[in-house]
């Protein structure tokens, strides 16, 4: 029972710090919050539904996945282009970029409540069997499935941040655009880039998250709570302190959902970001925390 | 003996591996103007930033009219009567000249939160203080014609100019001007130098330290110089002994002296 | 008046109530919180649960229930306020969520997402609400034209000049943000007594978003400009119902409408339609009184 739980945690918490990077990594060198990330689940996760629903035999899993993180990129970029290329250009105060964020959030969400309706969604059926039992202990076939996805991304994606040039000129821009720029990094295209990769991890998430639970339109800002909680408590800086906490976090909230219900995560989110945000904003890598003086 | 308006022992402050300020000590009298000096990056501000609570020193101590404020927060500073302007003019832009200076006023106010909001007389005597004092503090500075401008429409010398009133409004005991010249051009460094022996005249209580770059300004306002090198006090004395301390010329050398 | 069009009236009055509490953080002291909808929900339930359970009449437990917002915002903003601009946005995003799970949990009080609904009519609502409105708009005016909203602006604008003019930001920002969930807890009242019907879901963040939203758009540092825009943007989709775009009711698009024109707003003019413009009352004087006055002076009046 409790192998189960845990499992079921670390998947949810992978799939929390897919979200968790995809949110760090948009912080790190625009330096705000970017609130649409919540939308752009939610929207993927619809995507990836109706392209699964096109055809007569679902196809592969996998495949879905690839199809929504290409929806997550389009429409990261689009959001880009229309929303906050203009606010960059002006060089405007960061609240701008929140703001402009947080109505995209509320602009998809309302297009997809519109379209769609309250209802919820449930993704076809992918497994044969919803379980598989190893040495006597049963595991839940979606569960593992989605952590390994999970795994397997998160991995490529810190070997690109750390051990590829694109990584480089990532970290350079997210610690100085201009003397990047001086260096001959392409700040904007390095900007880009990272809309991408967010973008993509949105569409991942969304599929993933869609798949365990249902589709609806508020998935999305539900879920990025949490993954903005875990990407503050690993240290908005650090994409390996953002992922440790992200895990953590999904086993806390199977354990005390096990407890207490599903009703207590919002009381206990809050009370942990409290208490944590109180008093050790940096995070546990440490830093970004109190405004510059 | 005159009690010391302003003085500091051994303060030193470093960030990360980089110490700013070694060992610093100095002291002020009340009437005087004190001048601060050095090349770029010797630490200049940084003392400013410690003597007005922005930062708090790793150690040392800092007295002022002989109480100790080493410990206390910039606030508190502030209230007692150390006043300050900054490197780059930091006029509220959301407030026309007269609320700037009426803001440095502000903090004083008896009148509550409730009784602003429902204009009981607390407020509206308050609004008649300020706006007295406030426009009177303009017109000694003859600032009075801009009170209605936004700080972002004025010249960059009137700025300057505002932000030393707002600095004096609260009538303080030491007025700290960091580099108030510059960006200015040549006459309007010597406006400035006017200026400052006006504030003199004006407020003969008032002790004024500045940072300056301007050898031309610090050499004719000052009564006693303090030049700093790498965080170090390299040399002080009275503005003779300065201008011709071999040391003070290798520091600078290549500027202007 | 019919009843339909007073219901309207007392919608714009509501939606003014709220702006104004989001005007006196946002514009005036630079916070941008996301859990004023939050305020209203501890407020109405409280009220209305008390006066329904207790037999008060609604005007007591009202006390009880701004007292209590007011109460929590203090306690949240002790520490919440350390924190950097966006980390406090979204802490407030975190406390309208526990906020509306705690009311849900609470169910057996209030009826969780069903709704609690037969609050009692109260008459002459509107007069009351205009005259809360009215109230409210004049207060949250003498604050910006006073010494506190000259501490606002200037610690909005600058914290550390601010400091060294011996501005406590710090308690400031305490005491507005107390001050902004006193004014979202009276809407929370009034919008209780105009619906007859509270649910968790009517205050989520969402809400709280769209009120930063009618400011924005009004003029960032405009009172006039938030009051005019929270009333009209708000009564306008009544206006357009019937409306069919596509075959769909432009109305359930009312708030997608809102969002694009936010997003050209912040994109081609900033700081909002008014931007930074009052209704100077002494300008509307002399227009009346037909005098061609030489000077003018700019900006904010003194």
């Amino acid at each position: 029972m409790s192998v189960q739980l845990l499992v079921s945690g670390i998947s949810l918490g992978a799939v929390y710090a897919l979200i968790a990077v995809g949110f760090a990594i948009v912080f790190s060198i625009l330096k705000f919050s970017n609130f649409a990330h919540g939308g752009m689940i939610s929207a993927c996760a619809f995507m990836g539904f109706f392209f699964q629903r096109m055809f007569s035999s679902p196809p592969p899993f996998l495949i879905t996945v690839l199809f929504s993180a290409l929806c997550g990129v389009v429409l990261s970029l689009l959001i880009d282009t229309a929303a906050y290329r203009r606010i960059r250009a002006k060089q405007a105060p960061n609240i701008y970029y929140f703001l402009a964020s947080i109505t995209v959030a509320i602009l998809i969400e309302q297009v997809l409540t519109v379209f769609f309706g309250k209802n919820l969604y449930g993704y076809p059926n992918i497994f044969k069997s919803t379980t598989f039992t190893i040495g006597g202990i049963r595991f839940s076939s979606m569960d593992t499935l989605i952590l390994i996805i999970s795994l397997v991304i998160l991995s490529v994606l810190i070997y690109v941040i750390n051990r590829t040039r694109i990584g480089l000129a990532i970290r350079a821009v997210a610690i100085n655009p201009a003397t990047s720029r001086l260096m001959g990094i392409n700040s904007d295209r390095t900007i880009l880039l990272v809309f991408v990769i967010a973008g993509a991890l949105a569409g991942v998430s969304g599929v993933l998250l869609g798949a365990k639970y249902s589709v609806y339109p508020t998935l999305g800002s539900s879920m990025m709570m949490k993954g903005f909680l875990a990407s503050v408590i690993g240290g908005l800086g650090s994409l390996g302190g953002a992922i440790a906490a992200a895990i953590a976090l999904g086993m806390i909230e199977i354990i005390l959902t096990y407890f207490f219900g599903a009703l207590s995560i919002p009381v206990f989110l809050f009370g942990i970001m409290l208490v944590f945000l109180a008093v050790r904003p940096e995070g546990i890598s440490g830093k970004f925390a109190k405004d510059k003086v | 003996m005159k009690d010391k308006v302003l003085k500091a022992e051994h303060l030193s402050k470093r960030f990360g591996g980089v110490k700013a300020v070694k060992d610093f000590c100095f002291e002020l009298e009340a009437g005087q103007i004190v001048a601060v000096i050095g090349p770029n990056g010797a630490g200049k501000t940084t003392i400013f930033n410690l003597l007005s609570k922005i930062y708090q020193p790793d150690t040392g101590t800092i007295l002022f009219g002989g109480e100790d404020i080493t410990g206390k927060p910039q606030i508190e500073v502030a209230r007692m009567g150390i006043s300050r302007t900054f490197q780059n003019t930091r006029l509220f832009s959301g407030l026309n000249v007269l609320d700037n200076v009426k803001a440095a006023l502000d903090f004083s106010g008896k009148c509550s939160m409730l009784e602003t909001m429902l204009l009981l007389p607390r407020h509206r005597q308050h609004e008649k203080e300020t706006t007295r004092k406030a426009m009177e503090c303009l017109s000694l500075l003859n600032l009075a014609d801009y009170a209605g401008n936004r700080p972002g429409s004025l010249p960059y010398g009137i700025q300057r100019r505002v932000e030393i009133a707002r600095a004096l409004v609260a009538m303080p005991r030491v007025l700290m001007l960091d580099e108030p010249a510059a960006g200015l051009n040549p006459e309007e460094v010597f406006q400035l130098m006017d200026f400052i022996g006006e504030i003199r005249e004006k407020y003969p209580e008032l002790a004024i330290m500045v940072i300056e770059h301007r050898m031309d300004l610090i050499m004719n306002l000052s009564d006693y110089i303090y030049v700093q090198d790498f965080g170090q006090t390299i040399a002080e004395g009275v503005p003779e002994v300065i201008q011709n301390n071999p040391l003070v010329l290798k520091a600078y050398l290549g500027e202007e002296v | 008046m019919s009843n339909y069009q007073l219901s309207l009236v007392m919608l714009a009055c509501i939606s003014i109530i709220t702006v104004s509490g989001v005007f006196t953080m946002t514009s005036l002291a630079g916070m941008f919180s996301l859990g004023q909808a939050a305020y209203m929900s501890i407020c109405a339930y409280l009220t209305f649960c008390l006066a329904r359970y207790l037999g008060l009449p609604v005007w007591i437990t009202a006390v009880a229930g701004v007292g209590t917002s007011v109460l929590v915002a203090w306690i949240i903003s002790l520490p919440a306020l350390k924190l950097r601009r966006d980390y406090f946005s979204l802490l407030s995003v975190g406390f309208g969520q526990m906020v509306s799970a705690i009311v849900i949990l609470l169910g057996d009080f209030t009826n969780a997402s069903i709704g609690f609904s037969k609050i009692p009519k109260v008459k002459h609502l509107v007069w009351i609400i205009l005259g809360i409105t009215a109230f409210i708009v004049f207060m949250v005016r003498n604050l910006k034209y006073s010494r506190f909203g000259r501490m606002c602006i200037a610690l909005k604008t600058d914290e550390i000049a601010a400091g060294s003019f011996g501005i406590d930001v710090y308690r400031l920002k305490v005491k507005i943000y107390m001050l902004a969930s006193a004014i979202a807890a009276m809407g929370g009242i009034c919008y209780g007594l105009r619906n007859r019907v509270i649910s968790p879901d009517a205050f989520d963040w969402s809400l709280s978003a769209e009120m930063q939203i009618l400011l924005f758009f009004g003029g960032t540092n405009s009172l006039t400009g938030s009051v005019i825009s929270a009333a009209v943007l708000k009564v306008l989709p009544e206006f357009l119902k019937g409306v069919k775009v596509f075959g769909i009711s432009l109305q359930d698009c009312k708030t997608i409408i809102y969002c694009v024109l936010i997003i050209v707003v912040i994109n081609f003019r900033t700081e909002g339609i008014l931007g930074e413009r009052e209704l100077d009352t002494k300008l509307l004087g002399s227009l009346f009184r037909k005098k061609a006055d030489g000077s003018r002076r700019d900006g904010h009046e003194g």
